[in-house]
């Protein structure tokens, strides 16, 4: 059952409704077993992964509370193996052993493959990680473990961050399952707005331009020059208005419930430097990142050169994260390399500070953002470098670099026609403009300030744009498949 | 709680009044203009449209050809003894024929002859994947089932996509209603096709295979017929060489063989010069108008073409040489 569904719809009405029917003790249960119903929709036999990393962790919490020195670590470590067993298992097992195999190929050494080929749990890379940090946090004392299994289970599946995050904070999520809920109708509205800005997102321009970034990647050996480029610079729309998306409408939902998430993007397109991108974009896991692995490893008070490895490290495994496969390890290293030549070298860190040194320096960052997406986009590191290696490939007649690029009738044109262009720069630049406001100022709450007619003029029109103009089926979300 | 309970009707009001109102407008399947079909570029949903027209003027024909959009090419006005129409529609089944016959029978419409095409078609397709279809879903599903209807016919992004994909490029055809409520039929003679022969493949799903529920299907038509006074023509249509040759993996000559057994039938597939001929074809699944007149020909005036009947072409199969006819198929194997 994705947002995108209209299942969903129908399952979030009657969880709301019955939700707020309850008195305060039942809603907790009843929004750990709506959770589980919501998860069971996508392959019910994963719940008991689901349970068993939920039952691991609450247990191993309570006993790392109650320990001291090596059997306190001891039970942090048991956590640590369980969790990334798990993930390493059903995530990554294949990839490493396909890589293993085809290293001893190469020198000779010829293995049988002995894949899993297990079907990838849906969102298992967020609660194991959400499941973690709390005991991490546990273990370092700064959050008590939680004594309520049906809080803590409740915690771990909450069904609107459950398969694609925000990976919550166990000091920020767990006591407001605790706390008295009452309903607001200002906190629902913004909720139900947000939502809606999701699905306009997800919907209206994720799943567009999907088309033709989709269309160019798939058969990426088809292609050249512009289209190229054109393909690059949709997808980086794509991964960012579907994964921003997600984490809309899961903010919104959660607050139906009278819950709070954190914020996931804050306009991260419009950052000035690499560093502040990553302050900007998928902010729950590179927090995540930052606090438990960056950190432990010394951070940046361990000399230069050690803080740049610190860096690679945590950008690397951040970018192993996402997808077993070498490609997403270079977009890591790319960005970890980036990160770390940019605290060291001068002129490209984010003091821009009139408007068009500031113009140039968001450009420059929206560039190198989007052609490292190629990285995370294409299936293999050779289609990477057949990108690279063709995407300027007639630029010596720049027009006809341009033209041919777009156009429907060359064989190497992405194919759009003018109204699918005029669609495509009209949703964009609302999304521009909205970000861009987004920087300054809740842009919602500022519609919500309008007078009564315009406002809900904007909403009817946002609503009916999107019922329009939605996809006829359903498309995934991107990252249903981390 | 009462406050937000408000606002959701008084938005949810607002919002179906305006998809009602757009939905019903452009209707790119025409189900809510069955009385002034519009040629929008579209195909229609031809057989809730047919059978509401044919519903609405009981007396106007007194025989139909049923059949996949094959039978479209099947020129109705040229049986002079009957005022015939054509009832096809995209992928056509003979479940849905059995459904159209009885209403029909029940609403008073008993028509002097009925024709039924059937090819390979007829049993690889579940007419279970008609009802999510805006362009195939049955009159009867569609009238049973009101909550089936809202769902294909008013959702706003699926008339906006017919809006942007077909509707503001169509050229509308003025002949296209008169046409349509006269005889029924797809193709005029004459149309030339740019078709890739050479690289085509047959088009029909083969994933799951229905003969003995078509059989049944067809079964209770010849049955209702029979009770009914109403003389039933089935009739195979003619298979272009691949499309053949895929058929026969997918047991058609089992189907032959079953089908005779409840109902006689005119033989118009196999492997012959009439089917190698391409232009006899518009694409692999459909043949002519002018192939169509041949069919007429032995079905309606007992024509018979001598080469071609030798090897099956216009044989009259029923129980007692259902095998010869197989016997002939086998002893024309594709090359």
């Amino acid at each position: 059952m994705s947002f995108n569904s209209a299942g969903f719809i129908v399952f979030l009405s009657v969880v709301f409704a019955v939700y707020w029917a309850l008195p305060e003790r039942y809603r907790c249960p009843l929004l750990l077993a709506a959770s589980y119903f919501f998860y069971m929709n996508w392959d019910a036999r994963y719940a008991l992964l689901l349970l068993f990393i939920t039952v691991s962790t609450f247990l191993l919490a309570l006993m790392t509370e109650k320990s001291e020195g090596k059997k306190k670590k001891a039970y942090l470590a048991a956590a640590v193996l369980i969790c990334l067993s798990i993930l390493f298992v059903f995530k990554y097992y294949d990839f490493f052993i396909g890589s293993f195999i085809r290293a001893a190929g190469r020198m000779g050494i010829v293995l049988r493959p002995a894949a899993l080929e297990l079907l990838l749990p849906v969102g298992i890379s967020f609660y194991t990680f959400q499941s973690l940090g709390y005991v991490i946090d546990v273990y370092r004392g700064g959050l008590k473990a939680e004594r309520s299994f049906i809080v803590y289970a409740a915690f771990v599946s909450f069904f609107p961050q459950l398969v694609a995050g925000p990976i919550e904070r166990a000091e920020n999520l767990l006591p407001q399952f605790r706390s008295e809920h009452r309903f607001d109708y200002d906190r629902t509205a913004y909720g139900l707005k947000l939502m809606t800005w999701g699905f306009f997102k997800k919907l209206i321009i994720a799943d567009y331009v999907a088309i033709f970034s989709d269309r160019v990647f798939d058969k990426l050996h088809s292609y050249r020059g512009f289209a190229l480029v054109l393909a690059a610079f949709f997808f980086t729309v794509q991964i960012y208005c579907d994964f921003s998306a997600y984490s809309d409408i899961a903010k919104g939902t959660a607050k139906l419930f009278g819950f709070e998430l954190m914020d996931n993007f804050r306009s991260p397109y419009f950052s000035k430097s690499i560093s502040e991108f990553w302050k900007r974009w998928h902010i729950s896991l590179s927090t995540w990142f930052r606090d438990y692995v960056y950190i432990p490893l010394g951070g940046n008070r361990a000399g230069k050169l050690r803080s740049s490895l610190n860096l690679m490290v945590t950008f690397v495994l951040s970018g192993l994260w996402h997808g077993a496969n070498w490609t997403f390890v270079i977009w890591g290293a790319v960005h970890g390399a980036a990160r770390a030549a940019e605290s060291r070298i001068r002129f490209m860190k984010s003091d821009a500070k009139n408007l068009l040194s500031a113009a140039v320096s968001r450009v420059i960052v929206f560039l190198f953002v989007m052609f490292a997406w190629v990285w995370f986009r294409s299936q293999s590191v050779d289609d990477a470098l057949f990108f690279f290696r063709h995407m300027f490939d007639g630029i010596s007649s720049p027009v006809w670099y341009l033209i041919t690029g777009c156009s429907r009738r060359s064989s190497i044109g992405i194919g759009i026609r003018k109204a699918e262009l005029i669609r495509l720069i009209i949703s964009i630049a609302l999304l521009s403009a909205y970000d861009f406001a987004s920087l300054k100022t809740d842009v919602i709450d500022w519609i919500g300030r309008r007078p009564f007619a315009v406002r809900h003029a904007v909403y009817l029109l946002l609503i009916i744009t999107v019922l329009m103009f939605r996809p006829i089926s359903e498309v995934e979300f991107v990252y249903f498949r981390f | 709680m009462k406050k937000l309970a408000v606002r959701i009707i008084a938005y949810f009001l607002i919002l179906a009044v305006l998809d009602l109102c757009f939905c019903a407008a452009v209707d790119p399947y025409n189900v809510m203009h069955t009385r002034n079909i519009r040629d929008n570029g579209v195909e229609p949903n031809k057989n809730y449209v047919k059978m509401s027209y044919i519903l609405d003027n009981p007396d106007r024909f007194d025989s139909f050809i049923f059949g996949s959009s094959k039978v479209g090419m099947i020129h109705v006005e040229k049986i002079d003894y009957e005022r015939c129409y054509n009832m096809t529609y995209s992928m056509g089944l003979p479940k849905e024929h059995l459904d159209n016959i009885r209403t029909l029978i029940s609403a008073g419409i008993v028509p002097e002859r009925i024709y039924i095409g059937v090819d390979v078609l007829s049993y690889t397709t579940s007419p279970d994947s008609h009802q999510e279809s805006g362009l195939r879903a049955s009159y009867e599903y569609l009238k049973s089932n009101i909550p089936a209807f809202l769902k294909l016919y008013f959702d706003p992004a699926m008339v906006t996509d017919a809006i942007f994909s077909e509707i503001i490029w169509n050229k509308p055809d003025p002949g296209f209603a008169d046409r349509f409520y006269r005889y029924g039929w797809n193709e005029d003679y004459g149309r030339k096709t740019f078709y890739d022969f050479d690289n085509a493949e047959p088009t029909f799903p083969n994933t799951e295979i229905y003969i003995d529920e078509t059989i049944d299907d067809i079964r209770k038509i010849a049955g209702l017929c029979r009770e009914n006074g109403v003389e039933l023509i089935v009739f195979t249509h003619p298979m272009y060489t691949v499309t053949y040759q895929a058929a026969l993996e997918c047991g058609y000559l089992e189907f032959l063989e079953k089908l005779a057994a409840v109902t006689p039938y005119y033989n118009f597939s196999g492997h012959n010069e009439f089917n190698d001929d391409r232009s006899n074809f518009l694409d692999v699944n459909h043949f002519t108008a002018e192939a169509g007149d041949v069919l007429i020909n032995c079905m309606c005036y007992g024509q018979r073409y001598d080469d071609l009947y030798e090897k099956g072409f216009g044989m009259y199969v029923t129980e007692e040489n259902a095998g010869d006819l197989i016997r002939i198929l086998k002893a024309n194997p594709l090359p």
